[in-house]
């Protein structure tokens, strides 16, 4: 195994192949940094140029591109607390504030190092992985899905304390437009209006930026004031990368758990940031500060969110099921390329497994350097006046927006939650359940129904589904019960982060 | 009572309703298509009513709904608590008024944002992004944020310049608009 590594190794490095990772990364990094666009646009702009070419250049160009997205995502995240991807919606929560405190780079430094960090461990892990990730999956049927999607819903726990009732509501309401569109599991659909443009309900690229995106511009206008609220940055790159060195233990941990959530289909991957926010922010040692700008509730989702790259290629590699839009293209991109994804990739086609692994990893070395390159200049964005700055992101938003299905709708969608957003930052209401409760919808309700259909009830004495239950418990009164027995008294609530986010 | 308290009201209200009506709805969705939306929305109904009436008791023994919970960053931060200081005197009514955290100045000026942004939506639906964009840039540059004419200009010209060149290399389509046939672009 060690030997066909190392001979991946040569084949990954050879110039060439470089050349194609180090334009694939290049193409990640644009994408990332655009808010609204992911790494399914991202595949859809490179598949069409690997037809023809030799499996490992054209690998090299797809993982350059999906390693690295998740590494430049992180500047809208934290300069204009808007999620660059899915995958880095948690970002926000304590990247933002740090940038208004002018601690841009402070932020941009340690989250860069924690994703190069988080994606190599992610690689070694998807190769450690490769003999052993049969069983695990085999052991996920529905009731288990079913309990990881209750396991992201049970976020909203930490994301809303001090404000329950509100978070609640707006996650129940999140479910319910995530309901919009198509029922599964009859055909039929619900709250569409009989629009076209609902049947596939609401895209999360357009979600995301109405939720986040316009209630800020709107707000950093009526306020007159720049993103940093201070005059001058303070924190440099390096202050950040000596943070995440001081919290190591805490990246190692959350890049485990990154790669684990990849592993699971088709929910994992869309909530892991969300999860490593929450368990760090459930373990850490004084987390008052959580939510008003904790350098460690960047370092937390950051980790994971390069790591779930590595794991969401277990499935998708090994047994040739997607867990997401880009690893579903991904599929397309190598069957181009005359790979099979499958169990074979293991016995005939190790190479090109272990091939993958490697330019995992030095995508995620080279994103890293240029991101670092780039982040002094980029944070020196939060510094504008708003008044100079919004204009020209509103433009880029409603670009990105349009983009989701390219429909008028998008754009109309863009500004109806951009004002639900609005009034619900301005009365307290916590955004980010909102959201996990539409990102979950589909998933929690189609596995519930799959379990109940093939189980009954009884699927709520699988031993795996207890576990997860056990675990949601945890996370949901953990908190509690620490604070309690710590006797902090009364915790900054959601507070100013709940209307942040 | 405070503007964001009213929202906040209002806007509770607002979601019991919406609840209500999607809990309605999916009573005429076929069965396994209705469990998930009607047990949402009688659970968004309770917990909705619940709160509601919490924040009206709040209101009515503490003068306050959103407490800590409101963001800093929100335009209407503080507004509460604005109003509750010129009530009990520890705010001086003429001070206050020229103050830049009147929550009804900050709400007229995110009303106009809000505006501004409709303007620009419209202005994509007759006129394409593309001229719609450069005309928002500079309208809003100039009137808005006071710059000279550079910003305005050279900022609209690379933005453009920008869409244009993504629009070849990646593909992005932009929508369709009114005056398509005329405009052309």
């Amino acid at each position: 195994m060690f030997e066909s590594g190392y001979e991946a190794l040569l084949v990954a490095l050879d110039p060439l192949r470089l050349l194609w990772l180090a334009l694939g990364v290049l193409v990640g990094l644009c994408v990332g940094l655009l808010p609204g666009l992911g790494g399914t646009v991202g595949m859809a702009i490179l598949l069409p140029f690997v037809f023809g070419m030799d499996p490992y250049s054209g690998i090299a160009l797809l993982i350059g591109m999906a390693a690295v997205v998740h590494t430049a995502d992180t500047f809208p995240s934290v300069l204009l607390g808007v999620p660059g991807s899915s995958g880095s919606q948690a970002t926000i929560m304590d990247g933002y504030p740090l940038a208004q405190k002018g601690d841009a780079a402070r932020a941009l430094g340690a989250a860069f190092f924690v994703s190069m960090v988080g994606g190599i461990i992610g690689a070694a892990s998807l190769f450690a992985l490769i003999g052993l990730a049969r069983p695990l999956i085999l052991a996920l049927g529905p009731p288990e899905l079913f309990m990881c999607a209750i396991l992201g819903l049970s976020m909203v726990g930490v994301l809303a304390r001090g404000a329950a009732a509100a978070g609640v509501l707006a996650t129940l309401l999140g479910v319910m437009v995530g309901l919009i569109g198509l029922a599964p599991q009859v055909g039929q659909y619900r709250y569409t209006f009989e629009e076209p443009y609902l049947f596939d309900g609401i895209p999360i690229a357009v979600m995301a930026l109405g939720l986040f995106a316009l209630p800020e511009m709107v707000d950093l206008v009526a306020a007159d004031r720049s993103i940093s609220r201070v005059s001058k940055l303070a924190g440099s790159r390096l202050t950040g990368i000596r943070d995440a060195i001081r919290n190591r233990w805490l990246v190692v941990r959350t890049s485990v758990l990154g790669t684990a959530m990849g592993i699971i289909p088709g929910v994992g991957g869309s909530v892991v940031d969300w999860i490593a926010y929450g368990v760090t922010r459930q373990t850490v040692k004084d987390n008052s500060q959580f939510g008003k700008g904790d350098i460690r509730g960047v370092i937390g989702p950051e980790s994971a969110n390069n790591a779930k790259e590595a794991g969401a290629l277990v499935p998708t590699l090994l047994f040739g099921i997607p867990g997401s839009g880009t690893t579903a293209m991904l599929l397309g991109g190598l069957v181009l390329l005359g790979v099979q994804a499958g169990p074979a990739m293991v016995r005939d086609r190790l190479d090109v497994t272990l091939a993958i692994v490697w330019s995992l990893a030095l995508a995620n070395i080279l994103g890293t350097a240029a991101c670092f390159l780039l982040a002094g200049y980029v944070a020196k964005l939060s510094l504008i006046p708003a008044k100079k700055l919004v204009p020209f992101l509103l433009v880029i938003m409603t670009v990105a927006a349009y983009q989701a299905t390219r429909h008028w709708g998008d754009i109309l969608a863009f500004l109806a939650v951009g004002l639900v957003g609005w009034v619900m930052k301005q009365v307290g209401w916590p955004r980010a359940p909102m959201l996990i409760g539409y990102v979950l919808a589909p998933s929690a309700e189609r596995y519930l129904h799959l379990s109940m259909s093939l189980h009954g009830f009884d699927w709520l004495l699988r031993p795996l589904v207890i576990v997860l239950g056990l675990l949601v418990l945890v996370i949901v009164f953990g908190s509690q019960i620490f604070r309690l027995r710590r006797g902090k008294g009364r915790r900054p609530g959601l507070g100013d982060m709940a209307g942040r986010m | 009572m405070p503007l964001q308290t009213k929202m906040r009201l209002s806007f509770g209200t607002l979601i019991v309703l919406v609840f209500a009506w999607t809990g309605w709805q999916a009573l005429d969705f076929a069965e396994l298509a209705r469990y998930m939306p009607v047990t949402m929305s009688a659970l968004g109904v309770t917990i909705g009513i619940v709160m509601v009436l919490t924040d009206a008791f709040n209101w009515k023994r503490r003068r306050l709904t959103t407490g800590d919970d409101v963001s800093e960053t929100a335009a209407l931060y503080g507004a509460e608590e604005r109003e509750a200081a010129l009530r009990d005197g520890s705010l001086d009514p003429e001070a206050a008024d020229d103050a830049p955290e009147d929550p009804r100045k900050v709400a007229r000026r995110s009303i106009m944002m809000f505006g501004w942004i409709v303007g620009y939506v419209l202005a994509i639906w007759v006129l394409g992004i593309l001229v719609a964009s450069a005309l928002f840039l500079v309208v809003f540059l100039l009137v808005v944020a006071r710059s000279g004419w550079l910003l305005p200009v050279i900022g609209a010209a690379l933005t453009v310049t920008g869409m244009l060149v993504l629009s070849e290399l990646i593909n992005i389509e932009w929508p369709p608009y009114l005056l398509e046939g005329v405009i052309g672009i």
